[in-house]
């Protein structure tokens, strides 16, 4: 005979899983098409964001002042920042919808990042996360660990 | 037509050379046209010099080992050569480095001499 899931089994799966199975769908995110020089460059500092996560008019406004990327100085030579801008933009998010509400372009305050992530928000805001850019602390497997360059 | 070729070829070869860390050492030496001084890099690397961060905020004060990225928290390997067999091998990620993390630091370009002084450094750790 099966044995049916005690009430606690079922709490926890509602409570503690659910809300982690999120990361299955990690995948969604990786672009179409694969550019070594992204990955390279801009995991040198932190997991080579996934371009669909901006719209192309927020990639061309980061490109274009990389030597003052948030505080610190990611200045690449003309053709590197040429050529990984062209892919930014190839794979950029088309919905509007994802722009940043920041008057400078971030992921993390875009509405769609605030709902899906007020778990880590909260995380943050006790000082328990970093920063809110450091999307490995949370998301493990394959797709993230591309991303970070290893 | 020959001749241009195999200059052509000569230069290539030297420009695809790999550098090892010693390279930079006698460049900025050269550059700086004084000998370095490890001592003076050691103090250069773990003293804030009016920016928020100093070299060692990511790299730690004993690059031999694993630093973390002040800002982003992301890993960063040894910047030491004895510990990691892949720094300064490579001129232009030296230049690019030293030119975005000097910015970082110090707001300015670092000097050859203080490019050269952290090298000695660097070298003399085991």
């Amino acid at each position: 005979m099966i044995n049916l899931p005690s009430a606690a089994q079922l709490v926890f799966v509602l409570l503690i899983a659910v809300p982690f199975s999120a990361a299955a769908r990690d995948d969604a995110w990786q672009p179409r098409e694969d550019n070594a020089a992204w990955r390279a460059e801009c995991s040198a500092c932190h997991i080579a964001f996934p371009p669909a996560l901006l719209p192309a008019d927020d990639w061309l406004d980061i490109m274009s002042r990389l030597d003052k990327h948030y505080g610190v100085d990611a200045s690449l030579e003309t053709t590197l920042r040429q050529q990984i801008g062209a892919f930014l933009e190839r794979n950029a998010a088309a919905n509007r919808s994802l722009t940043s509400r920041d008057d400078v372009p971030r992921i993390t305050s875009a509405d769609w990042f605030v709902r899906k992530h007020q778990g880590a928000i909260r995380l943050w805001r006790k000082g328990k996360l970093k920063s809110l850019a450091d999307c490995a602390a949370c998301h493990k497997g394959p797709d993230i660990e591309r991303m970070t360059g290893n | 037509m020959r001749y241009l070729l195999i200059v052509a070829a000569v230069l290539f070869a030297a420009g695809a050379r790999a550098e090892v860390p010693r390279d930079f050492l006698s460049r900025f030496e050269k550059e700086a046209g004084v000998a370095a001084s490890a001592e003076r890099g050691a103090r250069f690397f773990s003293t804030r010099q009016g920016g928020e961060w100093s070299c060692a905020s990511c790299h730690t004060e004993k690059p031999t080992q694993a630093g973390r990225h002040a800002k982003t928290e992301k890993a960063i390997t040894p910047l030491a050569p004895a510990a990691n067999a892949e720094r300064f091998t490579d001129a232009a990620k030296v230049d690019k480095w030293f030119r975005r993390n000097c910015n970082d630091t110090l707001n300015r370009l670092c000097s050859a001499q203080e490019k050269a002084d952290v090298m000695a450094w660097l070298l003399s750790l085991k």
